[in-house]
């Protein structure tokens, strides 16, 4: 599997897991809730990757860097606080290796770890925003540099 | 064809103003006399106290993924005769906000509207109407390219 496939199968994990949980994705348009009164839109914007130096016999890895952004109506400040909470601890909680080693990815198992670099919430009236900085280890294609 | 989504903001605005009855339990019969885009002078005093209103401008911005936000802002003018007080004028824009925020979403049309500066015009020599002029900015998420 190229690296390429590899990340865009990742990518497909995400989605797929953020879709489960009910979230909006921005990429299917603005869904039914227009006004994300109840529900709760994500954008998932590829922010890089960084690489690992290998040594000798030793697999290379790569590190995939995803801003997941959750966009809904927090105008109501009690509401909008449990709702931070609930959305960064779905991403904390439900992306782990297990969780991206499924699908393309489910006999290789290329995800070799995932850590959060940075969550931030903001908000300008009407709407609240999480940007969760998620990044994705995974196990590079052997032939690399060969 | 379905209407826009500002239309359609548009067209519950006006129905919300319409409830502004005494029977409803607001201070004045505004409801009677609702003008959507009334530029024109209010012809006869047994049209007040009446309401103005208009979406006058709109601001649009692109949204990470495949949305846009819309502020709409509206001028909402409420009309009375001359010789009304201060306290008269108040009251008739006290109503205005109540109304919006009965369901500032519209039914689920918006994400919010707030009210920004308001101003009044009373007892002015050879005025026949006494006026107070409110902003509004109704805030709603829309798809790409659509209204």
């Amino acid at each position: 599997m190229s690296d390429a496939d590899t990340v865009k199968s990742i990518i497909t994990n995400v989605k797929t897991i953020l879709t489960t949980g009910g979230y909006q994705l921005e990429d299917n348009g603005i869904g039914s809730d227009k006004q994300l009164l109840t529900a709760c839109a994500v954008a998932i914007e590829y922010v890089g990757e960084s690489y690992e130096d290998s040594y000798g016999q030793n697999a290379s890895f790569g590190e995939l860097i995803l801003n997941l952004i959750f966009t809904f109506n927090g105008v109501d400040p009690s509401t909008r606080r449990t709702n931070i909470a609930d959305h960064i601890h779905f991403v904390r909680d439900g992306i782990t290796v297990e969780a991206l080693n499924v699908g393309d990815l489910a006999l290789t198992k290329l995800v070799s770890a995932v850590r959060t670099d940075t969550v931030e919430a903001s908000y300008e009236r009407p709407f609240a925003e999480v940007t969760y900085q998620i990044k994705i280890r995974y196990r590079e294609d052997d032939t690399y540099g060969d | 064809m379905a209407l826009s989504i500002r239309q359609q903001i548009f067209d519950a605005i006006k129905a919300r103003f319409e409830t502004i009855l005494r029977s409803n339990g607001y201070d004045s019969d505004l409801g009677s006399h609702i003008f959507p885009w009334k530029l024109t002078s209010i012809s006869s005093e047994d049209e007040l106290p009446a309401l103005r209103f208009r979406d006058n401008t709109a601001e649009r911005t692109a949204h990470v993924g495949k949305s846009t936000i819309h502020r709409v802002q509206y001028e909402i003018e409420v009309l009375e005769r001359s010789d009304v007080t201060a306290d008269e004028i108040r009251s008739l824009l006290r109503d205005v906000v109540k109304a919006i925020g009965t369901d500032v979403t519209f039914g689920g049309l918006a994400a919010d509207a707030e009210f920004s500066e308001d101003n009044f015009i009373i007892d002015i020599a050879n005025r026949i109407i006494a006026s107070g002029q409110m902003t509004m900015t109704v805030i709603y998420r829309a798809g790409e390219y659509d209204e």
